[in-house]
């Protein structure tokens, strides 16, 4: 009898642990949460959108201190890297735009898998199939160009266009080795044009950056006007900010970047992660992050004011699994044809 | 037959010297005990700081992804790795020519602010200082958009009178003209340090016997300071190796590899952090071959140059000299600092970054949106104290170093002098990871506070420190510390009356340099930061990446003149205690 009872409790413990493909229990997680009483999230967002997530969460889950840390993905991945290493996992929750690193680190364990209510509403493409990760916001990666130093009927109207010679000496963009959004642009135009578009690109002077900002700066100033690709949120920042600058959305495709949201199975917050998780894909955090440039994944909550729909645009996306294999030969060839062995 | 005769009496040699050394160790144990703790426990702060994550840093390295079973593959994977070659001889040809036009900058200035009547000398000091306080990405920003081919504002200004730049700025001459520009310091103030504690009847005596000034500094002052002047170089041709943002920056876009970009490279998609050790073992050798260099060149000449006989120190009187000297000084000072820094004062004062200058696109709101981000205060109150804190720790532990190294026979003095010296030439990222290895664990679980940040500048700049004060002390007489202990005083009383205060003017220029190259720390910083514990470059950075150029360079002009203040307070009073002496 008490061997059954045993069994009994046992079936009805795993019954009550969230598990991939289970909707967890949000109330006895937002309890153990509260106990926890504090998180601590790795994000690439800029800090002002952090600080007004962390103002919601506040009002929200008064009793979890949201500890939030604007860092970027070059800088992201090796700190949660060394900790690792370290066998002591500090971060919480983390987003970045790395897919690739996502998918590695959930192959190798690293990553804990919660199926976050929020989860359902989201298309499954921007869902793992594990749980592992999901994505928290979208943006494109189109061209930008200095509107006083480009006439408009001289912007390149494909991205095929940049190796022209008229552009010689005109183009920057930022080394897909450093930059995690660069990759799937340059991967996806090595899939269709072949490495005579490296190339060509080489040939044409093009200047190399090591991210986004970097590229921002150089076609603010004028000494590249043409931006190869630039993340749309920097874009239509800068455009509300009354900066001279306009995205290209190529007619050959802009690429799609998502960022993905995900907490380490060590997490030492766990409750308050996946508690946190689930409010970052909530409709109110959504609804927020639209208002500050980013595409949603959810179907609920509009697009961003400068934003065109994105059923409107030819829209590419890089494939995961050739993100990973490719990599490292990748960046050696790429680096080859700019004579940086 | 030599040969063999030979290795028994080097072997002897070293056991006679270990012997010697452990029964001096003993000897000081028993009756200075005081004495005893300090040096022991300088020597085991430093192997802690810098050996223990650097060794685990090492051990990694032999192992398959840092934790299985060992092997030789991550050192044989990075030697392998293609184009190591071609960074390497780029970082030789960059880091010699760099120190080659520093020297040429520095030497002529560090004689005029410290041996001659040249006015306006605190400013030339304190402007030079400034220089190193400036991040280097953003100085790398400046010099893009000054010198950028196509709207850079110096190329315009030279095109429209018809002139042309004799380098691009996406060149290795042009970070070497970056570099140069912004290391110069290190051997300005390495040398102003020593010329400053030089007893001036050496240059008198020649002066009555008819030598003229030039012939004076070139056979009399500078064969003086050669331990500084070699002591700067190594420096400047180090730092110049192992500095990452600028070769960045710069070789990105001018398409070349330096060794520390090439080690970055492995520590991206995935990092690869076992391989750390491995790759910097080419910028560690260069330390050694620096350190070996030095000992060789140096050999066994005295170069005391404070020996208690000197009388106040005379300036040398340069006549109408004096202004040309001055217009010289004016003229580097001018180009390292005041070009990179015009742009980030116009910049802070814009209302729309990339826009031209005009009335409509003049605003303060910048400065008004930092007087009300209490981010900003708290990143300033954390910068300066730990700059002040790195400074001090650094300057007292490589005293006690140093004192170990130079006035005692203790064995392992080479090893201190290595651990010393080894993080100068370590990439920051790699050191960094070292350090949360372990101090992310108990007893010392300091990750995401502000003294793992601490830590990090202590080991990063413990070398400045140690390099200014061994310089100092080469130039002190012992006799003058024996004559006090002969007299009665204990070692901790000679150190505080006599060996600390004729230190004083080389410990204040390691202060100062460690002081203003912590304030504008980056790589480590923003690795290890987590809320309450962002440092002032960090807020730069942040703003930068954001796109808010306006208040990034509004916040780095407060940076500037927050640290050019506490530099010229600290070298004032400085300064005026060196001439009590």
């Amino acid at each position: 009898m008490v061997s059954i009872l045993r069994i009994l409790g046992v079936i009805l413990l795993a019954l009550a642990i969230p598990v991939a493909g289970w909707a967890a229990d949000m109330g006895a997680i937002q309890r153990a949460a509260n106990k926890e009483g504090t998180v601590t999230w790795y994000s690439n967002s800029k800090k002002k959108v952090n600080q007004k997530v962390a103002k919601v969460w506040k009002k929200a889950y008064p009793k979890i201190k949201l500890r939030h840390v604007r860092k970027g993905t070059g800088n992201q991945v090796p700190t949660v890297e060394a900790e690792r290493m370290a066998k002591k996992v500090r971060v919480d929750v983390m987003n970045h735009t790395d897919p690739a690193t996502f998918l590695r680190w959930g192959r190798e364990g690293f990553l804990a898998s919660f199926n976050a209510p929020n989860d359902k509403k989201l298309p499954a493409e921007f869902v793992d199939k594990d749980h592992y990760y999901r994505a928290v916001s979208i943006y494109l990666h189109p061209g930008v160009y200095n509107t006083k130093k480009v006439k408009a009927e001289d912007v390149p109207k494909k991205l095929s266009d940049m190796v022209k010679k008229k552009y010689k000496g005109l183009t920057v963009s930022a080394t897909p080795r450093t930059s995690g959004v660069e990759f799937p642009k340059y991967l996806t135009a090595v899939n269709r044009y072949g490495w005579e578009f490296v190339k060509g690109l080489a040939d044409n002077d093009h200047l190399l950056q090591k991210g986004q900002g970097a590229v921002l700066r150089m076609v603010l100033k004028g000494e590249r006007p043409i931006g190869v690709g630039n993340t749309s949120y920097r874009i239509w920042g800068a455009m509300k900010k009354g900066r001279a600058l306009k995205p290209i959305f190529y007619e050959d495709g802009t690429v799609m970047i998502t960022v993905n949201l995900g907490t380490p199975k060590a997490a030492p917050h766990p409750n308050a992660a996946r508690l946190l998780i689930n409010f970052l894909i909530s409709k109110k955090i959504q609804k927020l992050m639209v208002k500050n440039h980013f595409y949603s994944a959810r179907g609920d909550v509009g697009k961003p004011k400068l934003a065109p729909a994105l059923s409107s645009l030819k829209i590419l996306k890089a494939d995961n699994e050739q993100l990973i294999k490719a990599r490292g030969p990748f960046f050696d060839k790429f680096d080859s044809y700019f004579g940086m062995k | 037959m030599a040969d063999d005769s030979l290795a028994p009496s080097l072997v002897g040699r070293l056991v006679r010297r270990a012997a010697s050394g452990v029964s001096e160790l003993r000897h000081t144990l028993r009756n200075e005990p005081i004495k005893f703790a300090i040096l022991i426990g300088a020597a085991i702060l430093l192997a802690t700081l810098v050996g223990w994550p650097l060794g685990t840093l090492f051990w990694k390295g032999f192992q398959v992804k840092g934790d299985g079973p060992l092997t030789l593959d991550n050192y044989i994977s990075v030697f392998q790795e293609g184009g190591l070659i071609d960074a390497l001889e780029n970082s030789l040809y960059i880091s010699t020519w760099t120190t080659l036009f520093s020297l040429i900058l520095a030497v002529p200035m560090a004689w005029a602010v410290a041996r001659t009547d040249m006015p306006f000398k605190t400013l030339i000091t304190a402007a030079s200082a400034a220089t190193f306080v400036v991040p280097s990405f953003i100085v790398v920003i400046s010099w893009i958009f000054l010198l950028g081919p196509n709207e850079g504002g110096i190329t315009l200004f030279l095109e429209s009178i018809g002139l042309k730049l004799p380098f691009r700025i996406f060149s290795r001459e042009g970070l070497i003209f970056v570099l140069t520009f912004h290391l110069y310091p290190l051997i300005f103030h390495t040398l102003t340090s020593a010329m400053a504690n030089m007893d001036a009847s050496y240059e008198e005596a020649a002066g009555a016997v008819g030598a003229g000034k030039l012939r004076t500094l070139w056979s009399i002052t500078l064969p003086l300071m050669l331990p500084a002047l070699v002591s700067g170089v190594i420096l400047v041709f180090l730092d110049s190796l192992a500095l990452f943002g600028a070769p960045r920056a710069i070789g990105l876009s001018g398409r070349f590899h330096v060794l520390t970009t090439k080690i970055y490279v492995l520590f991206k998609h995935p990092p690869r952090f076992e391989l750390a050790a491995a790759a910097a073992l080419p910028l560690m050798a260069f330390t050694v071959v620096a350190l070996w260099l030095q000992k060789n060149i140096l050999g066994r000449k005295r170069f005391t140059t404070v020996s208690g006989r000197a009388g106040a120190v005379r300036p040398i009187e340069l006549g109408r000299w004096k202004w040309a000297m001055l217009a010289f000084c004016l003229a580097v000072v001018f180009v390292s600092l005041a070009l990179p820094v015009s742009t980030l004062v116009v910049s802070s004062f814009l209302s729309s970054w990339g826009e031209p200058i005009s009335w409509e696109n003049l605003t303060v709101e910048s400065y008004a949106i930092i007087a009300d981000s209490p981010d900003v205060y708290s990143a300033v109150s954390n910068g300066l104290r730990l700059s002040f804190s790195a400074a001090t720790v650094c300057v007292l532990l490589a005293v006690a170093i140093v004192w170990l190294v130079e006035r005692t026979e203790i064995p392992g003095r080479g090893l201190l002098s290595f651990l010393a010296m080894v993080p100068f030439a370590f990439p920051s990222v790699a050191l960094a990871v070292g350090l949360i290895l372990i101090f992310i664990h108990p007893p010392f679980d300091i990750y995401g506070t502000l003294w793992i940040i601490f830590v990090g500048y202590v080991v990063k700049r413990i070398a400045f420190a140690y390099i200014f004060a061994r310089n100092a002390l080469k130039q002190l007489a012992p006799e003058m510390e024996e004559a006090a202990r002969v007299l009665g005083a204990g070692w901790l009383r000679t150190m505080g009356e006599i060996t600390l205060p004729l230190l004083k003017g080389g410990l204040a220029a390691a202060w100062v340099l460690i002081f203003s190259i912590s304030l504008r720390e980056l790589t480590m910083s923003i690795l290890f930061y987590l809320p309450g514990t962002e440092t002032m470059a960090v807020i730069v950075f942040n703003y930068f990446e954001d796109g808010t150029f306006e208040v990034a360079s509004a916040i780095s002009v407060v940076i500037l003149l927050i640290s050019f203040v506490s530099v010229y307070l600290v070298k004032s009073i400085i300064g005026k205690g060196v001439q009590e002496i």
